[in-house]
């Protein structure tokens, strides 16, 4: 019997906060079988503009290194990291009129130039024939991975934007050809999404049900019907035309398949409904950038990975371009036009302190999405053990636009996979031999990712 | 499909070296201007195609879904004004062209998920209305569903239903109602409905081999409603098509005065200038400490009065270019005079709107206004390189080349202190930066009278007077001096006419203009320049063009 939890379940807490209603009970109703294998996850987190980088750096080397001070905040963590240099992203090169972002965010996690800037043969096409835009010829790492393990789940994977969802320049994700992933910003939203349809065990019928109950009972039957809807189109409109129409039909078939898993969902032990504070008069909005969206933007996707709602989590800080960080207490962006302004020109003239701020708060956040990774109980281990958590960024150093040595730091290591607790100084390595080792880390074979010129293999060392 | 607007290669190339390619055609319409400066190297001049075939008169138009604004106004237009419009609809992505084109509006997994809840949200509000939708709702029966499919599918899809898709929305129903009541089966067909591809995109059928097709009348008649209303097509509209007149130009252009003089055609007016200007661009914010007078009001005023003053030069000056480049009236509210240093007598507050004529030394038309100069200036400081960059994409249709990905780490330092003319001059010395930075600002150094709000002021950052000369690298005019004198003469410049013809070409169609579409934009051209390239009439030359009447497929 699937229950419908109603926004009742938000109360009134203190000074007015919304405050989700903890269950009285977890999801006690269905478990994994204690033998069972708990699933491999696998989580992105990414913040804009790059690093500082002399300042994020580890000292040392192997398992003797010592963390910098921007990295301070991933000490108590520092067991289950690998902190990597010398990463480069050289597929953005490819696009060469492209701005100074759009390659490097479109090209950071598919490892492919822009559709249009191949030729028929995959190659890519001489400057005079390039684009200056475009989105990317294939899907990003997280995706793929989602293809793979994450087909029977409620999400395919869910996408969290710190910051609102108009990515533009910003957009990272990408579900494949000219196939790009949005995401969402609003916890309450995101709150409603991953509850309100989960059955939490309660067989008790409720008296009657809404209007809106009795209409989302039937999404299947209402997809099903859409879907089917496009087939009559497709002999009736041109090649180009229907790839399109196709792309869409196949997106509602999945949206039906995975909304028709929750009628029996194998939720584990280990799924609880997440506190979403939010104070008193804060306006939940699609765009809200600061540590409450933070915080509970990171609260969801953990909990949604704990009750195997999904197996891929992305978590973007989308502002890029003029956020100032009031909660820090820092003079941004101070004498300089915005944030963007002074990571190009604030390092040598005196705005590094609170440059430095900013990348310890983002360093922060990734230590609270560890924790709280770590504090999900799965069997013997935790949710962060059988997880890999990739943070990176689009730059390397910041202040250059440079994408080459990004500032990356794994977690997790899925179940001992990789050893963790390094610090990895690469001669050379390219992204695409990051992704083909993160995929062999999942149990792939694949050898190759994204733009294969610019991929050698998986990563040696990495591991 | 590459672009016609010039793109300037790299921006290579010493200034100040003749270079062997020296063809810069200004707004690419092939007066070719040879610069003895020098400066760039830009690729071969493009291709004209022969303008007699079809291929050539038809518009590849890429398969468009209708944007968020659209979907609010067709779900309005389809329920009577009883449904209210879902804020669950994914938002179209801006940033990649006009919201009108195919790009910005590409179904994500999760805007699947979005729609089917907006989809719900209609749902909703058409159970809580049912009684005024479907007359015969009390009898509950299959008959009555079937009109209600019959009445409000034909009028989402804009034809007449096939028989497949009664019987599939029929079927869903009759599923439904198995175990839901009445009331809720209706509202989870109307659900259906608005995420069918019928609904959501602008279908448009192959009728046989030919590679260009001529659009049917309802297809007409929908590209019609959603250009000029951003909507449904209304009663009229759909009889003009049942009717077979959309077939002519006659028959099209009578239906797009008769839209013209209704007022939802200035909001769709209104919604291209704001995305002309990018007038999104203005809420990264202003420095509070430099300009306390910065709130959400003087934002929203400086928006709206770009909407008046266009609505004004539509209605009372014949929507020229030229009056929309050089026109000194406007309508101010409290703030606004402020701004302008008018009286403040002239308005009572925020919401008093007066019309005024500024002084026309200071201000001119569009590119005087507070609005686009604010938005393309920082927190705090003027922006040489972002005014002057406009005027070359927006106005005289050159694209700049992005930046090299290490261009930071070449940019040239400056001594503390120094005024933008002097940071410029530096920078248009340096190379490589030079060779693109030279297009823009010393077009945007014109603007330095006017602040980071757009505030007239006659001193610069250093106390000195402010020199606002300016410089159009290989335009038919080069030298001007002030924004007041650059307006006047884009307006009778054949870059700038063109320019904008081709960016309403790109908002009508919903896609950038290719090679192939050259032959289009010059008759659409010349018929412009008849009419004195009114907008209404521009809008018009295109909706009549074969390029908006025929589609190319591939």
């Amino acid at each position: 019997m699937t229950k419908v939890l109603s926004r009742r379940s938000f109360l009134r807490g203190a000074g007015g906060a919304l405050v989700a209603a903890p269950l009285l009970e977890s999801f006690a109703s269905r478990a994994y079988a204690q033998s069972t294998e708990f699933p491999k996850r696998f989580v992105v987190f990414v913040h804009p503009q790059g690093m500082i980088m002399e300042n994020w750096t580890p000292t040392g080397s192997g398992t003797n290194f010592q963390l910098s001070e921007i990295l301070a905040p991933l000490e108590p963590f520092k067991s289950k990291i690998v902190v990597t240099s010398g990463i480069d992203n050289r597929v953005n090169g490819l696009n060469e009129t492209s701005n100074g972002h759009n390659a490097a965010a479109r090209t950071l996690l598919t490892c492919m130039p822009y559709t249009q800037n191949l030729d028929a043969n995959g190659r890519i096409k001489p400057r005079s024939q390039q684009t200056a835009d475009g989105q990317a010829a294939g899907p990003s790492i997280d995706q793929v991975i989602a293809s793979r393990i994450g087909t029977t789940t409620r999400f395919r994977t869910l996408d969290c934007g710190i910051g609102g969802s108009r990515l533009g320049e910003a957009q990272m994700f990408s579900a494949g050809v000219d196939d790009p992933v949005t995401s969402e910003s609003n916890p309450r939203t995101i709150f409603d999404r991953m509850f309100l349809d989960l059955d939490i065990g309660n067989d008790e019928p409720p008296p009657v049900l809404s209007t809106r109950e009795l209409l989302r009972r039937k999404r299947g039957s209402v997809l099903d019907k859409v879907g089917e809807s496009f087939t009559g189109l497709r002999d009736r409109v041109s090649s180009e035309d229907r790839v399109k129409l196709d792309a869409h039909a196949q997106k509602v078939r999945d949206l039906e398949m995975r909304l028709g898993q929750v009628e029996n969902p194998m939720v584990p032990l280990s799924c609880a409904q997440p506190m979403v504070s939010l104070p008193g008069g804060y306006n939940s909005t699609n765009a809200n950038f600061d540590n409450v969206s933070a915080t509970n933007l990171i609260d969801e996707t953990v909990m949604a990975l704990a009750c195997d709602l999904t197996r891929v989590g992305t978590l973007q800080f989308t502002n890029f371009h003029a956020p100032t960080f009031p909660w820090l207490g820092q003079p941004i962006p101070g004498r300089w036009d915005n944030w963007h302004s002074m990571i190009h020109e604030a390092r040598d003239a005196g705005g590094g302190p609170a440059m430095v701020a900013v990348m310890k708060w983002y360093a922060e956040q990734f230590a609270y999405l560890l924790q709280q990774m770590s504090l999900v109980q799965e069997g013997d281990g935790t949710l962060l053990d059988h997880s890999l958590v990739l943070w990176v960024s689009d730059f390397g150093q910041g202040q250059a636009h440079n994408t080459l040595d990004l500032p990356i730091v794994l977690a997790g290591g899925l179940g001992g996979v990789m050893q963790t607790g390094r610090y990895v100084n690469f001669a050379s390595g390219n992204t695409g031999d990051l992704y083909t080792s993160i995929l062999n880390m999942f149990g792939f074979n694949d050898q190759r990712f994204g733009y294969a010129d610019l991929c050698s293999g998986p990563l040696a060392g990495l591991v | 499909m590459a672009a016609l607007g010039l793109v300037l290669g790299g921006c290579t190339g010493r200034i100040g070296e003749p270079s062997a390619t020296n063809t810069l055609p200004p707004g690419n319409n092939g007066n070719g201007n040879n610069n003895p400066d020098g400066g760039m190297n830009t690729d071969p001049p493009v291709m004209v195609p022969v303008c007699e075939d079809s291929a050539t008169l038809s518009a590849s138009v890429p398969l468009r879904r209708i944007n968020d604004l659209q979907y609010r106004k067709a779900i309005d237009a389809l329920f009577n004004g009883v449904v209210a419009a879902s804020d669950a609809f994914p938002p179209t992505t801006l940033g990649l062209g006009y919201t009108t084109y195919s790009e910005a509006n590409v179904m994500s997994a999760l805007g699947t998920e979005q729609m089917l809840e907006a989809g719900e949200d209609v749902a909703e509000a058409v159970v809580q209305n049912l009684a005024r939708l479907l007359p015969c709702a009390s009898s509950a029966d299959e008959a009555c569903a079937r009109s209600f499919i019959d009445t409000y599918a034909e009028r989402a899809f804009r034809r007449s239903l096939r028989a497949e898709e009664r019987d599939l929305l029929l079927g869903l129903f009759r599923e439904v109602r198995a175990d839901t009541p009445f009331a809720e089966s209706i509202g989870l067909v109307a659900s259906a409905i608005v995420q069918m591809p019928q609904f959501l995109y602008l279908i448009e059928e192959l009728r046989d081999q030919n590679p260009v097709q001529k659009l049917s009348g309802n297809e007409i008649a929908t590209r019609l409603a959603f250009l000029m209303w951003n909507t449904l097509p209304d009663a009229t509209l759909l009889a003009a098509a049942e009717a077979g007149t959309l077939s002519s130009k006659g028959g099209i252009e009578r239906e797009v005065r008769r839209m013209l003089a209704d007022p939802r055609a200035s909001e769709v007016i209104s919604q291209f200038f704001h995305e002309w200007i990018d007038l999104g661009e203005l809420s990264t914010g202003k420095d509070l400490g430099v300009y306390p007078e910065w709130n959400e009001t003087l934002e929203h005023s400086m928006e709206e009065e770009v909407q008046r003053f266009v609505a004004h030069v539509m209605a009372e000056k014949g929507g020229t270019l030229e009056a929309l480049l050089t026109s000194n009236e406007t309508y101010v509210n409290r703030p606004l005079a402020a701004l302008y240093g008018l009286d403040p007598s002239v308005s009572q507050g925020p919401n008093d709107w007066k019309l005024v004529t500024l002084d026309a030394r200071q201000r001119a038309g569009l590119l005087t206004k507070p609005a686009l100069l604010a938005a393309k200036a920082h927190a705090s400081t003027t922006s040489p390189v972002f005014r002057g960059k406009f005027v070359r994409q927006q106005l005289l249709c050159n694209e700049i080349p992005a930046p090299p990905p290490d261009a930071m780490a070449m940019a040239p330092e400056y001594p503390a202190n120094a005024t933008q003319r002097e940071k410029s001059e530096i920078l248009t010395m340096t190379q490589p930066c030079g060779g693109c930075h030279v297009l823009m600002n010393p077009i945007g150094l014109g603007f330095e009278h006017y602040d980071a709000l757009g505030k007239w002021r006659t001193m610069d950052t250093d106390g000195s007077s402010i020199d606002s000369t300016g410089e159009v690298r290989n335009g038919s005019f080069t030298a001007f001096d002030g924004a007041v004198d650059l307006s006047q003469k884009l307006s009778s410049s054949a870059e700038a006419r063109e320019c904008i013809v081709r960016h309403w070409f790109r908002y009508s169609l919903g896609m950038r203009e290719g090679i192939l579409d050259k032959c289009s934009i010059d008759r659409i051209n010349k018929e412009a320049e008849l009419k004195n390239y009114s907008l209404p009439e521009l809008i018009v030359a295109i909706a009549t063009s074969d390029a908006f009447m025929n589609r190319g497929t591939r």
